[in-house]
């Protein structure tokens, strides 16, 4: 009976030891895994960062200089135009009043329908982000 | 309630309709600033960047869901200000953006306000041609500094007059947006020191034109929208404006 016991103690004991390993590797694999994510948005970071590094030079190689004075009328012969962004109509027209005309940006996306692709994209990824979280937010238990 | 805000912003924009029309935003453009304010206005907005960082580093550590919260404002930060809406205003059609900081600078503070404003501009500057990297500093200055504490402080002071959530939410929404356009005005009207022209004059010119054209009605439409968003969060988790301290237990969320 006595022996019996200690069996059953001895059991129990590598039972709970067995339990508590598996709860260890359980964590130890969280960690990883913790650690694994950390590494891969380090890289994600570092490939963005790389990424505009790699184009700044050529785009401020091949960015158009300061608009002349008699150019200026690009900015403001869209105040006639309709559904100009005022952002350009009215900042555009009064730096050029005040002598500090508008340029090119250095990285210049406004060409043909590269803006519009690029607006796209913004807005998939920026509806996408706060899609993602706003369920994490406000719908998940 | 609902019904009068309702008929408050129809017959605002029916009657932008109905007048004669002239038209001519907030970011200002690749080249339109000197070096030297170029480098002030980096100077004064870095350092807000910077305890931005801070205290999203800090506050992620107690408020629970911080970080998503973050990265949704910071998406809809990025998504409202470079938003074209079409408006028909005092001088003809135009299009133009709101701004997101208000709604950003309540829930999340206005220095983190300040950070994500300037991530959302930097990535505009960088991809989309809005804005620019010159005039990045510039930029974060009016819509990211002076949206962002407006906004807040505007919302804090609407609570103190103990005002529905609504209407906190309301007037933080429009006037960060009027200040963010103030801001723009100063830094243009600032162009003109040194070359005979009156600062003031120049500055009150262009905030005028700005609110005349889209501008104006923008900034009611923004804060409709906040008012809005911050009666959805007490509504569906009022638990997150609690943490954040943005609310109290006897917040009233629309009714006077």
């Amino acid at each position: 009976m006595i022996q019996n016991l200690s069996m059953h103690k001895l059991i129990m004991r590598n039972h709970e030891d067995t339990k508590g390993t598996k709860r260890n590797e359980h964590a130890s694999s969280l960690i990883r895994a913790k650690q694994k994510n950390k590494n891969c948005g380090k890289l994600l970071f570092f490939l963005f960062i790389t990424f505009i590094i790699s184009l700044l030079p050529s785009a401020v190689l091949f960015a158009e200089g300061p608009l002349e004075k008699n150019d200026i009328p690009a900015t403001q012969k869209s105040e006639e135009e309709a559904w100009t962004g005022i952002d350009v109509s009215i900042v555009g027209k009064y730096a050029a009043k005040y002598g500090h005309p508008p340029r090119d940006p250095y990285i210049n996306t406004d060409q043909g329908d590269l803006l519009l692709f690029v607006f796209t994209v913004a807005g998939v990824i920026g509806g996408f982000v706060i899609g993602f979280n706003a369920r994490r937010l406000f719908y998940e238990k | 309630m609902s019904k009068s805000i309702l008929f408050v912003t129809v017959t605002f924009f029916t009657s932008f309709f109905v007048l004669e029309n002239v038209v001519y935003a907030m970011h200002i453009t690749e080249g339109i600033l000197p070096p030297k304010w170029v480098f002030t206005w980096f100077a004064v907005s870095l350092p807000f960047v910077g305890i931005g960082t801070y205290h999203v580093k800090r506050k992620k550590r107690y408020v629970p869901g911080y970080l998503p919260l973050v990265g949704m404002l910071g998406a809809a930060v990025f998504v409202f200000s470079c938003f074209p809406i079409p408006v028909i205003a005092l001088n003809g059609m135009a299009t133009s953006h709101p701004c997101g900081t208000g709604m950003s600078a309540v829930l999340l503070g206005p220095f983190v306000s300040v950070l994500v404003a300037a991530i959302a501009l930097l990535i505009q500057a960088l991809f989309l041609a809005h804005g620019g990297l010159t005039t990045l500093g510039g930029n974060i200055f009016s819509m990211g500094i002076l949206g962002s504490f407006s906004g807040y402080f505007a919302f804090k002071i609407a609570q103190r007059c103990k005002l529905p959530l609504f209407w906190c939410g309301f007037l933080a929404g429009m006037v960060s947006d009027l200040f963010t356009y103030l801001g723009t005005s100063i830094e243009l009207g600032l162009l003109v020191i040194g070359k005979g022209g009156s600062f003031f004059k120049a500055t009150a010119e262009i905030f005028w034109v700005f609110m005349m054209t889209s501008q104006g009605v923008l900034c009611i439409v923004e804060g409709v929208v906040v008012g809005f968003v911050l009666v959805f969060v007490y509504k569906r988790r009022p638990g997150i404006l609690l943490n954040l301290g943005v609310v109290k237990d006897d917040t009233k969320p629309i009714h006077a």
